[in-house]
């Protein structure tokens, strides 16, 4: 057995069933951890559900549920896609499950504790859909300088995170690993748009809603949503706050990757590593930000009839074509496209016409020339070895690509062996 | 190529060993693809009667020593007719529309009852569009000049997603004309002009129905 690979990807936000753009980032995390366990990797592969959250609050309340029993339908669809997607998941964590809460509540009293969290007041504009706090300063045109969204004047009494106590230590991590944010551009972003500017303390729970674990020495308060979502990436292995981990965390963390979308690089690469020092956990090796698959060129709405899903592409055209086109449509470092229309032309030109003629053919002549049978017929000519060399070569290439992150430029590679076999 | 072989009786063994090399070509990449498409992979693997290669011997060519292919080979990925799915998913996409307007049509909350007095405290006019830009800095902003009868405005408005500046100017519209003016992206804005809007978000300008000089008051 070779060394550990621990890879996850972002828990879903269980506020709706996920579209297609969603579901990408789970097989491009399961191809990864596929490739991982193919090369001998001990790997262990988790993904998940984001269950809290005053959105989904709102979400039940609209919809006349209970939010646990919205989020157990959300959830249930959730799993039910990525199950029909092929994402072999090694753990799929609820942070609704029980565990995770009192994790959870274990570390934000350590935090208050250890004096990295205290309590004061908030006032500023708060976006409901992001449940984020910002300054008048932050805003862009008076709105949410994430989403564009309307923000109401808010106030309360609430928990901050003391997070310029450890900017310095995160700035020497970036320095000391020049790969821990992938791709690289993106580090520059951090630095420059954060930590150089000086980072501000997090509003780390909230009061104005109920949803979400609940302080347990101030129950008025719940934790708030991302302190909550990103310590899933230790419970999910069985961390314990008073040491008594279980086997999983001992052998698994830190992670090896954290797959995750671009829009959600900052949460993953600034505060999950501070909250992890105040913890004095290792840091996890990578974050690998991928650009969003997009419909139409615009991102996905839910609001319309138009929106793609995993579970109607599948139905229409298979799981393997409907991972092979996500895979392949995203170049590396920017948004792919999706269309009915383009994965039709996808599977009619890589999979039909070159991977799948190239097999058909084959058998089709050996059958009718050499009753099925195939073996050396060792009349050699100097063309044979350059398809030989393709070949042999081919694993390299498409390792490395994968070392890299750019699956599609390792698909690419593998297609290129069947283009030559073709000629 | 292997097509032209067959047809020479004398090339046979040399069209063996084309179908050998291609064999091997195909176990190789296949076993690579698996990450990717799985449940393929298997299928081929199936079909030539071989197993996937592990990673370790993916460097090596011709470990194949004598395999026999199946007989009834299934197709993998059988061409598809854009037309034919394009109309399936056409019409799938319509039905589920067809079920959001249903949904989405109640929902527009009621305001209270007002006084006839409180409703003419408003003035409304028909307005002149004469010149529109765009605001910087601002993706819903417009800036737009009006003429009403002699007199003429600024007015700052957010249907920048729904109208361009250049289709604005020579528009009759309707404007609210004693508002409080207000600062708007810097710009101070003398008035508000009324628009419709739907539960997603759609806008349209309201206009006098018949030609009428601007400046012309509303009641």
């Amino acid at each position: 057995m070779k060394e550990k690979y621990y890879i996850t990807t972002a828990i879903a936000y269980t506020s709706g069933k996920p579209h297609i753009g969603n579901t990408y980032e789970a097989i491009l995390a399961d191809s990864l951890a596929r490739y991982k366990r193919f090369e001998g990797y001990d790997v262990f592969f988790q993904t998940g559900t984001d269950e809290h959250g005053q959105k989904i609050e709102e979400k039940a309340a609209a919809a006349s549920l209970s939010p646990k029993a919205f989020v157990d339908g959300v959830a249930n669809q959730i799993k039910n896609i990525w199950d029909l997607v092929g994402v072999s998941y090694d753990k799929f964590i609820r942070t609704t499950d029980e565990y995770h809460e009192k994790q959870v509540q274990k570390i934000f009293k350590k935090l208050y504790e250890k004096g990295d969290i205290y309590k004061g007041s908030y006032e500023g504009w708060y976006c409901t859909p992001c449940e984020s706090f910002w300054t008048e300063s932050q805003l862009v045109d008076g709105k949410c300088p994430d989403c564009g969204r309307e923000v109401k004047k808010s106030q309360e009494e609430a928990y901050f995170f003391k997070m310029s106590k450890y900017a310095d230590r995160l700035m020497e991590y970036y320095n000391a690993h020049p790969e821990f944010i992938t791709p690289v551009s993106r580090k520059n972003e951090m630095v420059n748009n954060f930590l150089k500017p000086g980072l501000q303390d997090l509003c780390v729970s909230r009061s104005t809603f109920k949803w979400g674990v609940p302080v347990d020495f101030d129950p008025k308060h719940v934790v708030y949503v991302w302190l909550d979502a990103l310590t899933n990436y230790i419970t999910g292995l069985g961390y314990d706050v008073d040491g008594l981990h279980q086997d999983n965390y001992k052998k698994y963390w830190p992670a090896d990757v954290h797959v995750i979308g671009k829009d959600i690089i900052r949460f993953h690469t600034i505060y999950w590593p501070i909250f992890l020092m105040a913890l004095d956990i290792p840091l996890p090796e990578k974050v690998y930000g991928h650009g969003w698959l997009l419909q139409d060129g615009g991102k996905m709405s839910k609001s319309k009839g138009n929106v793609m899903y995993a579970d109607d592409l599948v139905e229409y055209f298979g799981k393997d074509a409907v991972r092979y086109y996500v895979l392949t449509a995203m170049p590396q470092d920017n948004d792919g496209l999706i269309s009915w229309e383009s994965v039709i032309d996808t599977i009619n030109s890589d999979l039909a016409n070159i991977f799948g003629n190239l097999v058909s053919r084959t058998i089709a002549m050996s059958n009718k020339y050499f009753d099925g049978k195939v073996f050396d017929g060792k009349v050699y000519e100097d063309v044979d070895n350059e398809l030989k060399e393709v070949a042999i070569n081919a694993v390299n290439k498409v390792t490395s690509k994968i070392n890299e992150f750019k699956v599609s430029d390792a698909i690419s590679e593998i297609l290129t062996l069947f283009r030559r076999a073709n000629k | 190529m292997p097509w032209a072989l067959a047809k020479d009786e004398s090339k046979k063994a040399r069209l063996q060993t084309v179908l050998y090399n291609l064999v091997e070509s195909i176990v190789i990449g296949t076993s690579l693809l698996a990450p990717f498409i799985p449940d393929t992979a298997e299928k081929v693997a199936k079909m030539l009667n071989v197993n996937l290669r592990m990673y370790d011997e993916l460097s090596s060519f011709g470990l194949i020593k004598e395999i026999e292919v199946t007989k009834t080979p299934e197709i993998l990925f059988a061409r598809i007719d854009s037309l034919v799915v394009m109309k399936k998913v056409n019409a799938m996409i319509e039905e589920r529309n067809k079920a959001l307007e249903v949904k989405l049509e109640p929902e527009t909350p009621k305001k209270p009852q007002i006084e006839f007095d409180d409703f003419t405290k408003v003035e409304l006019k028909v307005a002149l569009v004469t010149a529109c830009e765009k605001v910087e800095k601002s993706k819903k902003l417009l800036k737009l000049t009006v003429k009403l009868g002699n007199e003429t405005r600024t007015v700052v408005s957010g249907i920048a997603l729904a109208y361009t500046p250049e289709e604005m100017v020579g528009k009759k519209i309707v404007m609210v004309t004693n508002l409080k003016p207000a600062k708007l992206c810097g710009i101070v804005s003398e008035g508000m002009i009324i628009c419709a809007e739907n539960s997603e978000g759609k806008i349209t300008l309201l206009q006098p129905e018949k030609d009428i000089e601007d400046g012309s008051p509303i009641f």
